[in-house]
């Protein structure tokens, strides 16, 4: 099957629990889809309206840390931001030296990383990225995937292990944003193998005896992406 | 008119919070007294069982909340609280319409923080939330689910745990245990026992994650085995999470422990028939506490005696371990599995499984590491014994290196047809990812399976390296 493959590498990553807002960020170790629809947006320069996407991607670390991190809390009256900021400090895990690497079917998308429009950040804005190559390969196709890693999967009928969190696809462009597609996946880290009856597609260049690949079929056909 | 689908409320959602809240409401509709109640009267049954048997002690979950005011007296705090969430279940309640941040559905939203919710952020500073939102937008559903969580977590050292899995029997059955078991606040609650949220027998995560596996070995084993009937050790694939937290005044805070299929596996292994005699005793003698520093540990009795007193595994397995929480976190085990078999008979095929399924160490580097231990063993006493001290003394890798050269060279002029060690082997015997001395202690423990094997008695001359020795509390 050809895939048009993007290479991104950064320092540092961070990718929040959505729904864990309190005293300590900590992070999930592969990125949702969401993040990475996010990343062809930047590149894009614009809010791509998808109908039918088929992505995949798989993401490595070297090593998980956490940091201080300095927060201003805005104090509010009757819903309205006052000029009173109390700063406060907080622990939020990140990850370090990452390597994310995206495949696609469609052409068009993997060309808007040859020039990305907006910085690409894998998490927070001090997480920048670099697109270290864009490549264009032929990988075979597996019936059952037998060695799955570092990316996150559909939880509901495969219910594969992992960390399981409710992870959205995609957000809106609307303000404030809305999450889209929300559903449960299990988040499988690059460190363990998972096998599944799902068809796959091999990279034999990641990791020691490669990895199976699985490619979201999104349809955001039935989403109202502006709420 | 049903005012919620009751699928809605404990169909998984990923979010293991929603989740633990959707067991429970599951647990509490089997229940024989309370299967013919609405949702409406369930809230009502455990805001009741909140007020007056806990003395509306919920302040690590929802701050603020109508049940937590300490203004209110018992009978305001239930009026309060059933008015609230009849607000939220008949839709009266302020709400805006948009796609549920848990369960993905479109639906009317409301608002979620501290008082229903628990690690929401406050509401008070307006850049918690995206476009400054005074909280997370959830369905209904998920607020109600969420008033039913303290009934699915338990007391776990200074804060709260809560265990979720991707197998959905294992997360059932830990809500079960805390409502049905022996203990069980559906137990306890009749008797006017119930007196708060349940308290796990151990303060530490790691111990209270295995024991919690230990557990699901026993007592669901056709959700853990591949073939129960059998007694084939071969686990499904099962993952736990264990999110220790609280959400206590001004002090949130959330530790996340993983505990990997993989490990899981390897753990239902050495629990299995086959191992078990073995495995228990290397971890029943790793344990530790400050208060019992002259404590030794009694393979005979499986007990751990101190010139006053012996303790039995119930008292001593609630210490700390740095077996359980290696394995937890993801360190090695081999200093500890070459200490160890030093003085004990332990099967290389344990370790051996250990490296290839936990540590993914390629199997040519173990089958290799065999091969070297089998040539070392195959010598006479002196050279074996020379052998252990030397590997066992190297401090750099040059000396494991020299030593091997040395044993390259033996073996040739032994007139040996076969080389000990060819040129594209060595990539194996020393791996990019694993550490010389990880690969030197390696050799040293299959030398010590081997002399257990064949029962020779050598008085070697073992020396404890300090790196074994990991200093606790």
């Amino acid at each position: 099957m050809q895939v048009h493959v993007i290479d991104l590498s950064s320092w540092t990553a961070s990718f929040r629990y959505p729904n864990l807002i309190s005293g300590v960020q900590p992070t999930l170790e592969v990125p949702p889809v969401s993040t990475v629809l996010g990343l062809l947006n930047a590149a894009a320069g614009q809010y791509l309206h998808h109908q039918k996407l088929e992505i995949g991607y798989y993401f490595q670390f070297d090593a998980k840390a956490v940091d201080l991190e300095s927060i201003y809390q805005i104090d509010s009256t009757n819903g309205r931001a006052t000029n009173n900021a109390k700063s406060n400090i907080i622990r939020r895990e990140f990850l370090f030296n990452t390597r994310l690497r995206i495949y696609l079917t469609d052409p068009k998308l993997a060309d808007y990383f040859r020039q990305p429009y907006y910085s690409l950040v894998l998490g927070r804005m001090n997480d920048l990225a670099t697109v270290e190559q864009i490549t264009t390969l032929d990988l075979p196709e597996v019936a059952y995937a037998s060695r799955l890693a570092g990316q996150v999967i559909p939880f509901r009928e495969n219910y594969l292990a992992g960390q399981i969190q409710a992870l959205p696809k995609y957000f809106t462009d609307t303000f404030p944003r809305q999450n889209v597609g929300t559903e449960p996946y299990s988040v499988i880290s690059h460190l363990t193998f998972v096998k599944a009856n799902l068809p796959a597609i091999h990279d034999k260049n990641l990791g020691k005896a490669g990895t199976d690949i699985y490619l979201h079929q999104l349809d955001f056909s039935e989403h109202d992406q502006a709420v | 008119m049903e005012l919620v689908l009751k699928e809605n409320l404990t169909h998984p959602t990923g979010d293991p919070f929603a989740d633990a809240g959707g067991y429970v409401i599951a647990s509490l509709w089997k229940e024989p007294a309370l299967k013919d109640k609405d949702i409406l009267g369930l809230i009502e049954y455990v805001a009741n069982l909140y007020i007056n048997q806990w003395n509306a002690n919920l302040h690590a979950f929802f701050l603020n909340s109508k049940i937590t005011q300490p203004a209110f007296d018992s009978k305001r705090k239930l009026e309060e609280t059933l008015t609230y969430y009849k607000s939220i279940l008949n839709e009266t309640a302020p709400s805006k319409i948009g796609y549920c941040r848990f369960s993905g559905r479109k639906a009317n939203l409301f608002v979620a923080g501290r008082d229903n919710h628990i690690l929401s952020g406050s509401s008070t500073f307006i850049n918690f939330h995206h476009g400054f939102e005074n909280g997370l937008y959830v369905s209904k559903e998920i607020i109600v689910r969420f008033f039913f969580v303290p009934l699915g977590v338990m007391q776990l050292g200074d804060k709260l745990g809560l265990i979720s899995s991707n197998n959905t029997i294992v997360a059932n059955y830990y809500v079960e245990q805390l409502l049905t078991g022996p203990d069980g606040h559906l137990n306890t609650v009749g008797r006017g026992l119930s007196s708060g949220v349940a308290r796990s027998n151990y303060g530490i995560p790691a111990n209270a994650l295995f024991a919690f596996v230990d557990s699901c070995l026993k007592n669901i084993r056709t959700a853990i085995y591949a073939n129960p009937s059998e007694n084939v050790v071969e686990a499904r694939n099962t993952s736990l999470s264990l999110y220790h937290f609280t959400n206590f005044g001004a002090k949130p805070e959330v530790v996340l422990y993983q505990l990997s299929a993989t490990v899981f596996g390897f753990y239902a292994l050495c629990q299995s028939i086959t191992y078990y005699e073995i495995w228990h005793p290397f971890v029943a003698s790793h344990y530790r506490n400050s208060k019992f520093k002259d404590a030794k540990y009694n393979q005979g009795t499986d007990t751990w005696v101190s010139p006053k007193e012996e303790l039995a595994y119930d008292s001593y397995s609630t210490w700390r371990n740095p077996i359980l929480e290696r394995l937890l976190n993801g360190q090695t085990l081999v200093p500890y599995f070459k200490a160890w078999i030093s003085t004990n008979r332990f099967p290389f095929q344990l370790i051996e499984t250990y490296l290839i399924y936990i540590n993914q160490m390629d199997k040519r580097t173990v089958q290799k590491i065999k091969d070297i231990a089998g040539f070392i063993v195959s010598r006479d006493e002196d050279s074996i014994k020379k052998a252990i001290l030397r590997l066992n003394r190297a401090k750099y890798v040059q000396e494991v290196r020299q030593y091997l050269l040395k044993l390259i060279d033996d073996n040739y002029k032994g007139g040996s047809q076969e080389p000990l060690l060819k040129i594209d082997e060595v990539e194996y015997l020393f791996p990019e990812t694993v550490s010389w001395r990880e690969i030197r202690d390696l050799l040293l423990i299959a030398v010590y399976e081997k002399l257990h094997e064949k029962n020779l008695q050598i008085a070697t001359e073992f020396e404890e390296q300090n790196e074994v020795i990991e200093p606790l509390d």
